[in-house]
């Protein structure tokens, strides 16, 4: 019998890894990432200690960012809710996470197949995401630990800056990555993009 | 582009954003008590202001909250908005509100 394999939205659509090695654009999968959606009340410190316990971040109180420690993100997504992003080694990290909220009105749903993310990084990324996401990227506005939820080229989407290359992050439904990736090419073409 | 200041997320463009029209329409506390035209006033009968207007908006694009502008319903010109459950600000020209206590 065949083994059980994990399949990707973008399976077949990002194509072989490569390109110009000066390319202003690498565009890469990120496979599947561990999403957690973390609902709670921010002014509950009982739920915010286990929330630190069981990930070692810091539980992000201010709207629009980002805490982060090694391969364990949180997003900020609203007042009460928060994106659990992680990767490396996740077993068991659910259940801890339940665990340690399990005092508290709290709720933890698995959603890693309800996304897909994408990263892109390159001198010229941030021209190309403005090509289609309206908030301000400049440095002065946006930059790492920040994230922001709105549409990406018609497509929702969550994006965090994870590097000053810059590098951004981009999450979408698994229904919109094959159209987001193929936007992305697309926008990346003036400047030369990678696969990586 | 008009903006609409989101109390979370500050500033941002207005198709973020689902209208949810009149604010502070409290449904009845006790529903059986109500009469027919008491339902259909609570259902369906809103006030149609023409200038400043406390409304409901949602962030749809963006933090999916809910909360309350106050808005010129004929230039649009925004004068306040705030979260579900704080005391509505006056509108302009008008003295400040007794606190909301409506139970949500």
């Amino acid at each position: 019998m065949d083994e059980a394999r994990a399949l990707s939205a973008l399976d077949g659509v990002t194509g072989h890894s490569g390109g110009a090695w000066d390319a202003g654009i690498v565009l890469t999968e990120v496979r599947f990432p561990t999403l957690l959606n973390l609902r709670g009340t921010a002014a509950d410190a009982a739920f915010g200690a286990g929330v630190e316990a069981a990930l070692g971040v810091v539980l992000p109180a201010a709207p629009n960012t980002v805490s982060q420690a090694d391969e364990r993100a949180v997003l900020w997504l609203a007042p009460d809710e928060w994106l659990v992003v992680a990767t490396g080694e996740v077993e068991g990290l659910q259940g801890n996470l339940e665990d340690a909220v399990s005092g508290v009105f709290a709720t933890v749903v698995d959603l890693s197949d309800n996304y897909v993310c994408i990263r892109i990084e390159g001198a010229q990324a941030r021209r190309v995401l403005q090509k289609g996401w309206t908030l301000d990227l400049h440095p002065r506005a946006f930059g790492v630990g920040q994230c922001a939820q709105s549409m990406l080229a018609h497509a929702g989407a969550i994006l965090r800056q994870t590097s000053d290359v810059p590098g951004y992050e981009v999450i979408v439904r698994p229904s919109f990555a094959k159209y987001t990736w193929d936007w992305l090419v697309d926008a990346s073409a003036e400047y030369g993009h990678r696969v990586g | 582009m008009q903006q609409i200041p989101c109390p979370w997320c500050g500033p941002r463009d207005d198709w973020e954003f689902h209208y949810g029209a009149e604010a502070h329409v409290a449904r009845p506390e006790t529903p059986s008590d109500k009469s027919d035209e008491d339902w259909m006033g609570y259902l369906y009968l809103r006030s149609n202001t023409k200038g400043p207007f406390r409304e409901r908006w949602m962030h749809a694009a963006g933090c999916r909250r809910w909360f309350n502008v106050i808005r010129n319903t004929v230039s649009h010109e925004v004068f306040a908005v705030y979260k579900i459950g704080e005391t509505p600000p006056p509108l302009p020209g008008e003295a400040p509100a007794a606190p909301d206590t409506t139970e949500r």
